[in-house]
């Protein structure tokens, strides 16, 4: 009677042990998993946050520098859908101001937005659609705000957890009137600190 | 016999911490180490690129007057008399964005302001930019940037072949590099590698200011 609980009891320890080991191991690895995706996260959100300032400004040093000197040429004030333009409308690409094509092709470039995801190789262009992932620009007169979303594929992703991760980046900036012989004043209305619509 | 017993016990649990506390602190020392060199790294891509960008805020044709100097690492300033305002430009934004601890970071310098590289192609074989005269020889940045000189002469930039091919596309070209020494570091305990970093930032020419 004695001898058989005593097995059953060093039966029950090798369980123990069993358990204790697949437990720990799965907790390891989830661990590791958690460590490796924040990581990474960490890195992308940072890559894509200077590359939203950097399509910012390169948007920024697109503006047509007659518009700043107050030549409106064939888009007179308040009559402009986009109050910073290049004023001819020859000097626009399809349907983007110019502005519009720097800072989307700059944000695209620097975040290294895939034109397919199949093969990260090939890049995205200002001509692409932007959606789901890309770069929007607006204006409000006065700065070119960029906005760059970038969907993260997680390296090791988290069972019953979703692998991709979209990360957002924005910033903003002002083109430079620069010389001595500039007469304008920012006409735009006040800054609004919101994205542009998608 | 209990007494030794447990006298033993406590001398093995000293011991094992002895192993696995050095172990640990050295894992803590990489994963530092490894957080510092990716911080680094960003800002120096970040710095390089806003760099190419910065020179198309100054005019094609502008070139600092004499007595112009600027910025530099470790107290150094840079003279850029005689050089195109865009370069300034660059090297400031540059030095303006990298603020990490200089006493980290080893550069390997170039000359500040170059012209004329080209990416080449199957055709027409790269070559390396050169130069400005007077340009500053040990900056931390390197930029390749065209200028229009005194008499409209063109001093071309970047050709990059990969753009517009096969002729190119004159564009703004900035580079960094640079080793994270630890040495000087507490993290210097642990961590017996000297990562190199390295930064490239192409700006291409926007449509109104060239």
């Amino acid at each position: 009677m004695f001898r058989s609980t005593g097995t059953a009891r060093v039966d029950q320890r090798g369980q123990t042990l069993m358990v204790f080991a697949l437990g720990f191991a799965l907790f390891l690895f989830s661990l590791v998993c958690l460590v490796a995706d924040t990581a990474y996260l960490y890195v992308w959100s940072g890559r894509v946050q200077d590359a939203a300032q950097l399509s910012a400004q390169s948007g920024a040093d697109s503006v047509d520098p007659r518009y700043l000197y107050e030549d409106t040429g064939s888009c007179p004030g308040a009559m402009c859908a986009v109050p910073i333009v290049d004023i001819n409308p020859q000097d626009r690409e399809g349907t983007l101001y110019a502005f519009e094509r720097s800072c989307i092709q700059a944000g695209d470039q620097s975040a290294q937005i895939p034109c397919d995801p199949a093969n990260a190789l090939v890049l995205r262009t200002a001509d692409d659609p932007q959606v789901p992932e890309g770069t929007v620009c607006a204006s409000d007169g006065c700065r070119v705000y960029a906005q760059v979303t970038r969907v993260v594929r997680l390296p090791i992703p988290l069972p019953g957890f979703p692998s991709t991760i979209t990360v957002r980046g924005s910033g903003y900036a002002a083109p430079v009137v620069g010389t001595n012989v500039a007469t304008s004043t920012c006409t735009g209305t006040a800054w609004v600190p919101a994205p542009p619509p998608r | 016999m209990r007494r030794s017993r447990r006298r033993g016990d406590d001398a093995q649990a000293v011991l094992e911490t002895a192993l696995v506390i050095p172990i640990l602190l050295f894992l803590v020392c990489n994963f530092v180490a490894v957080m510092v060199q990716v911080t680094v790294h960003q800002q120096l891509n970040s710095a390089t690129a806003l760099a190419a960008q910065s020179r198309f805020q100054a005019p094609e044709n502008a070139v600092d007057p004499a007595g112009s100097q600027c910025c530099g690492a470790h107290g150094d300033t840079l003279v850029t008399a005689g050089l195109p305002t865009g370069c300034r430009y660059a090297a400031e934004t540059f030095y303006g964005t990298m603020t990490t601890d200089t006493g980290l970071i080893h550069w390997q310098t170039a000359a500040l302001c170059t012209s004329g590289g080209d990416s080449g192609n199957g055709a027409t074989p790269p070559v390396q930019p050169v130069a400005y005269a007077g340009s500053p020889a040990h900056a931390e940045v390197s930029c390749d940037i065209g200028s229009i000189g005194k008499g409209g002469i063109v001093v071309p930039g970047y050709a990059d072949r990969t753009l517009n091919p096969p002729s190119g596309l004159d564009v703004v070209t900035c580079s960094a590099s640079a080793s994270l020494d630890f040495a000087n570091t507490p993290l210097a305990w642990g961590v017996f590698w000297t990562p190199t970093l390295h930064a490239q930032a192409e700006a291409l020419p926007p449509p109104f200011r060239q």
